[in-house]
């Protein structure tokens, strides 16, 4: 457990350097002198207003976008050296917001074949990894399906399957479930938790949703272009946060832990699930 | 005065061998000035539904009815997209005219406003949408924010004053404040001009807080309709449709299952708030 702790500490996988970048020259940076670590094995949540930065920090941490200034590294490999990306791409995997756009062929298991086939990979190894992503998303029975016949949140399973493949170290979900139903956005954060927890795996999510941040080891503010804040998610949502001012807002029992002890009632200041506010409140309103 | 489904149903390529039903025999009425949350997986038919609130689709059978006016007949069908206005799902890529103002305005000038006329709407519009005409209207849609975006849509829906608000996923995209934007801006709205508002959102929390009825949509059919408290109370019924509970509904649920005597339907946090503080002596703050 502490061996555990110590690595989540200290192995960086990403570590992004007084990164800055413009789309267009002249312009106000999207991204400001930005330093940060990406560490093994953690779930960090990014969150921030629309048009924050978010994506375009995503991009570089797998070089679909170099640095104006700044460096950026995975595993010691800098991005902006081109002999690195296909290792880079392959280190680190990135699923997007719409399915729709994510899906490329008209079978599911092809699709899901489609990204190691790229890489050059033998086709009994791709067929057995086909089958072991898939059955990763559960998603195995619909292989010979049409992914346009499947459900949003069915699509973005086979978009990670489809990422999985290629077995990546880091899993990058850029709001990923904001086009799902509940059903759907709860199946891929179980999916993302599942492949932490069983295979170690490094996941960077991006989300509007301030209650999947919550399920993160580690919680990024991101305003303007900038990290504003940095901390667990029980710091950064504890009562008194200053998060409205950078247009978030509290998870819901957060919002009522505050609003109770504003009341005077006692509640730990950094009580954020359910079960919390269950163990704080049931003694208290069983007195009376 | 009301809209009134009745055995509404929609069949998509009818005959052929993809054929599916999308909604199936729903009967449903909403009041004028009613709140309707509208609620259900991916694919129960939601959207379809409310495309036949303004006549944009045709029912398969059924009916559907505006203030009275069976929507089968053509000139009804003219007046209902008078009445009821429909913002779709990610609107802002339907946005068009070189300016923020051309773009509002065209709706109320094609429904016969002089220009002028049209211009004078169209600048209440964003005021209602807390967009500021000076700043906004000569600006090209395309270089606004995300958000802003998204009002400059509905403000152009808002434009043909429509008795009947409809909104489609109105918050998918944006960020918190961007929501909470968009619920205030429609919960003034109500108030101010009366309207009735129609919301699919998939965000429980947010009809728990803001909308006064809700339907339930499972597999094309109306599983349930109903007030607020009625369908919150139910949640055995929300959790067999693969919806979310609102986490203050889930709070109470534990909370009588560890023997606390909860007395009224609690499914916002604001109720539980109120809730606690009374239980406990109601120290006040
Ligand atoms: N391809 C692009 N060209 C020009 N500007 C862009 C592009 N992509 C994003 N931007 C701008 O960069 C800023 C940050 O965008 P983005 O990284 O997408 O933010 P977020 O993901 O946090 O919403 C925004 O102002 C956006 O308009
Ligand atoms: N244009 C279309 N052609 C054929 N089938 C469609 C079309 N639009 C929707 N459907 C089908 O109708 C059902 C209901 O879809 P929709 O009304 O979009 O649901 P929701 O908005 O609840 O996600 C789904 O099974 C969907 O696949
Ligand atoms: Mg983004
Ligand atoms: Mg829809």
């Amino acid at each position: 457990m502490g061996d555990l702790l110590y690595n989540k500490q200290v192995m960086a996988r990403i570590e992004i350097k007084n990164l800055t970048y413009f789309y267009a020259d002249g312009e106000t940076p999207v991204l400001d002198d930005v330093s940060l670590n990406v560490n093994e094995g953690e779930i960090l949540a990014i969150v921030g207003h629309n048009g924050s930065g978010k994506s375009t920090l995503a991009k570089h941490m797998n070089a679909l976008l170099l640095p104006y200034s700044g460096t950026v590294k995975i595993d010691g490999m800098d991005t902006l050296n081109e002999e690195n990306t296909l290792s880079i791409r392959q280190k680190v995997g990135m699923v997007f917001q719409n399915p729709d756009n994510q899906i490329v062929t008209t079978v599911v298991e092809e699709d899901v074949g489609f990204g190691p086939e790229n890489l050059g990979i033998p086709t009994d190894e791709i067929l057995s990894r086909v089958s072991s992503s898939l059955e990763a998303v559960r998603m195995s029975e619909f292989a010979k399906n049409a992914p346009h016949m499947l459900s949003g949140g069915q699509k973005q399973r086979v978009a990670i399957a489809g990422i999985l493949a290629m077995m990546p170290e880091v899993l990058i979900l850029d709001e990923a479930t904001a086009m799902l139903d509940p059903k759907g956005r709860q199946d891929v954060l179980n999916i993302a938790k599942k492949l932490n927890t069983e295979s170690n795996m490094t996941v960077v999510m991006i989300t509007q949703y301030m209650e999947e941040a919550v399920i993160a080891d580690r919680v990024i503010v991101m305003h303007e272009g900038k990290i504003v804040k940095t901390g667990t998610p029980k710091t950064v949502f504890a009562y008194d946060s200053d998060i409205e001012k950078y247009s978030l807002e509290l998870p819901h029992m957060a919002r009522l832990r505050d609003g109770l002890i504003e009341k005077g009632i006692e509640i730990p200041h950094d009580a954020l699930l359910i079960e919390e506010l269950e163990k704080a409140l049931c003694p208290l309103l069983q007195k009376n | 005065m009301s809209i009134v489904a009745e055995k509404l149903t929609h069949i998509y390529l009818e005959g052929s061998p993809n054929e599916s039903v999308a909604i199936d025999s729903i009967d449903l009425k909403i009041e004028a000035g009613e709140f309707w949350g509208i609620i259900g997986h991916t694919g129960s038919g939601k959207s379809t539904l409310v495309q036949h609130l303004n006549a944009l689709m045709q029912p398969t059978s059924g009916r559907i009815c505006v203030d009275g006016d069976d929507l089968k007949d053509k000139k009804n069908r003219r007046e209902a997209r008078k009445k009821v206005g429909l913002v779709f799902q990610y609107p802002e890529y339907q946005l068009f005219e070189e300016t923020v103002l051309k773009d509002i305005a065209y709706g109320p000038m094609n429904m016969g406003e002089s220009t002028e006329k049209a211009y004078e709407i169209a600048r209440e519009a964003m005021v209602s949408v807390g967009l500021s005409p000076d700043e906004i209207e000569g600006r090209s849609p395309f270089e606004l924010s995300g958000g802003q975006k998204r009002r400059v849509a509905i403000a152009g829906i808002i434009a043909i004053r429509p008795r009947y608000l409809v909104l489609d996923e109105p918050m998918a995209g944006l960020d918190p404040r961007g929501r909470k934007d968009i619920l205030n801006l429609l919960k003034t709205l109500r108030e101010k001009t009366g309207c009735a508002v129609i919301m699919i959102s998939h965000s429980m929390d947010d009809i728990a807080q803001f909308a006064d009825h809700v339907a339930v949509l499972n597999e094309g059919k109306l599983y349930k309709a109903g007030s607020v408290a009625e369908v919150f109370s139910d949640m055995e019924a929300l959790r067999r449709t693969g919806l979310d509970i609102p986490q203050a509904a889930i709070l109470a649920e534990r909370l009588k299952k560890q023997g606390i005597e909860i007395d009224r339907s609690i499914y916002t946090v604001e109720q539980m708030l109120d809730f606690i503080t009374e239980k406990t002596g109601g120290v006040s703050g």
